[in-house]
């Protein structure tokens, strides 16, 4: 085994890193990840995380539920998930703080890349190195960040934004010992394994499509779709009163469709005729209206079908929308969605948005690694 | 002037992808995700100079002359 996984519910935070360090003895790890409720102090957890795996990289954030295989949906728990070098052949982690300013440092930060790689961001080769971002989820910055990042390689970044347990107060990214917040994490990976990306949704098209023609990219909100108040053009697009439809904004978002497949932007709340979302919405998009289907078959077929392109899942992160979770749990579905996983070493958290080329909602996006 | 974006979409994923096909798809997906998709431009396509600015910033890390 290359990679191993563990979690602790252990309230007290040095009984749970203890508790992680015993499941994880005797293994020579080169890189740590993890993922902890909010309600663990989140200083005390990282600097006690850093010092129970001396001279091993690590990253974490803190999480709106937690996921490993083997276990239904978690909360109040601390995921993680060791890589020796095998796995991960190489690591650098750089920490881009500011995130929520236009100039934050990430051209500094990629300079660190290429100068402890020895080898220019624009040429690192997309199967050879891939980034691990977590972010910040209460900054609205993911988009601006995203596409910055983007703008300078071609190494897809795929991760999530932090969460803090639906309080929506303070989320928190960790590096080798520190706590930061209004920050972004990556670590960038070049895997001694195989590696491959799937996103996953479980949205189809209804037929109904609307164009945003008036934004506000600064709060993520529509005001006009097809030139009219926004609320008013998705409610007939939808076919629901408005009481109706504030109900069921996540059976109903909209999204930007690509090769068959949407980039999903959810709704957040009807502001007045404005439709304020989780993701940015900009002007002159062209958007499909969904409709939820079956999260469990979907899940399943699409990773099915990762599996048999890209050959055995040997381990794999997964960053699981908070909405997708909620779905989940209404549904009653919590044990048949784990059960999904439950052969492949998994570790995961709900997010506030899905980090994939972009910002995303109501997606799963996951890193797999093969033989 | 019309047709700079069309233009200067191919010459971004020529040159940034070189030939990969995942790259090329990623940069299209990339496109879409910052309000440019790629099928809706061609020659004719008026020159926006906001959708210019976005994609001279893609291309500048890459040394791409547009």
């Amino acid at each position: 085994m290359n990679i191993l996984n563990a979690y602790s519910q252990k309230t007290d935070v040095q009984e749970a890193v203890d508790e992680l360090k015993e499941k994880f003895s005797g293994f020579s790890g080169k890189f740590l990840l993890y993922f902890a409720s909010s309600k663990y102090d989140h200083e005390l957890l990282s600097v006690k995380m850093a010092e129970a795996f001396p001279g091993v990289e690590n990253i974490g954030c803190t999480s709106c539920g937690e996921i490993i295989s083997g276990m239904p949906l978690l909360d109040n728990s601390v995921v993680a998930m060791l890589f020796n070098e095998k796995a991960i052949a190489d690591v650098n982690i750089r920490i881009i703080q500011n995130i929520d300013n236009e100039n934050c440092d990430l051209e500094e930060k990629f300079k660190g890349f290429e100068e402890y790689f020895k080898i220019p961001m624009t040429e690192m080769e997309i199967d050879k190195y891939v980034g691990i971002i977590l972010i910040d989820g209460l900054r609205l910055s993911e988009e601006k960040l995203m596409e910055n990042i983007c703008n300078r390689t071609n190494v897809v970044m795929i991760g999530g934004s932090a969460g803090d347990d639906l309080q929506f107060k303070e989320t928190r990214v960790f590096a080798n010992g520190i706590s930061y917040t209004n920050a972004a994490v990556i670590a960038l990976l070049k895997p001694g394994m195989k590696f491959g990306f799937l996103k996953t949704q479980s949205f189809s098209e209804t037929g109904k499509s609307l164009t945003a023609t008036k934004v506000n990219e600064a709060t993520r909100e529509v005001l006009e779709f097809d030139g009219k108040p926004a609320v008013g053009e998705y409610l007939k697009a939808v076919g629901l009163e408005r009481e109706e439809a504030e109900k069921l904004f996540m059976k109903h978002p909209i999204g930007l469709m690509f090769e068959g497949e949407p980039f999903v932007r959810s709704l957040r709340i009807f502001n007045g005729d404005n439709i304020a979302f989780f993701c940015n919405i900009i002007e002159g998009m062209e958007l499909s209206v969904l409709e939820w289907g079956n999260i469990i078959a979907k899940t399943k077929q699409d990773l099915q079908a990762h599996a048999e392109e890209n050959g055995k899942i040997e381990a794999m992160l997964m960053f699981n929308c908070i909405l997708r979770t909620l779905e989940i749990k209404s549904k009653n579905l919590v044990d048949e969605y784990a059960e999904i996983y439950k052969n492949i070493p998994t570790i995961g958290f709900s997010t506030y948005g899905e980090a994939f080329l972009g910002h995303i909602n109501q997606t799963a996006t996951i890193l797999t690694f093969h033989e | 002037m019309a047709g700079k974006i069309k233009a200067m979409i191919d010459k971004l994923l020529v040159e940034r992808a070189k030939g990969n096909p995942i790259v090329e798809k990623t940069i299209k997906a990339g496109l879409l995700m910052r309000g440019i998709k790629v099928e809706n431009f061609d020659r004719n396509s008026p020159d926006d100079p906001a959708l210019i600015a976005k994609l001279t910033d893609m291309g500048k890390t890459y040394g791409i002359n547009f």
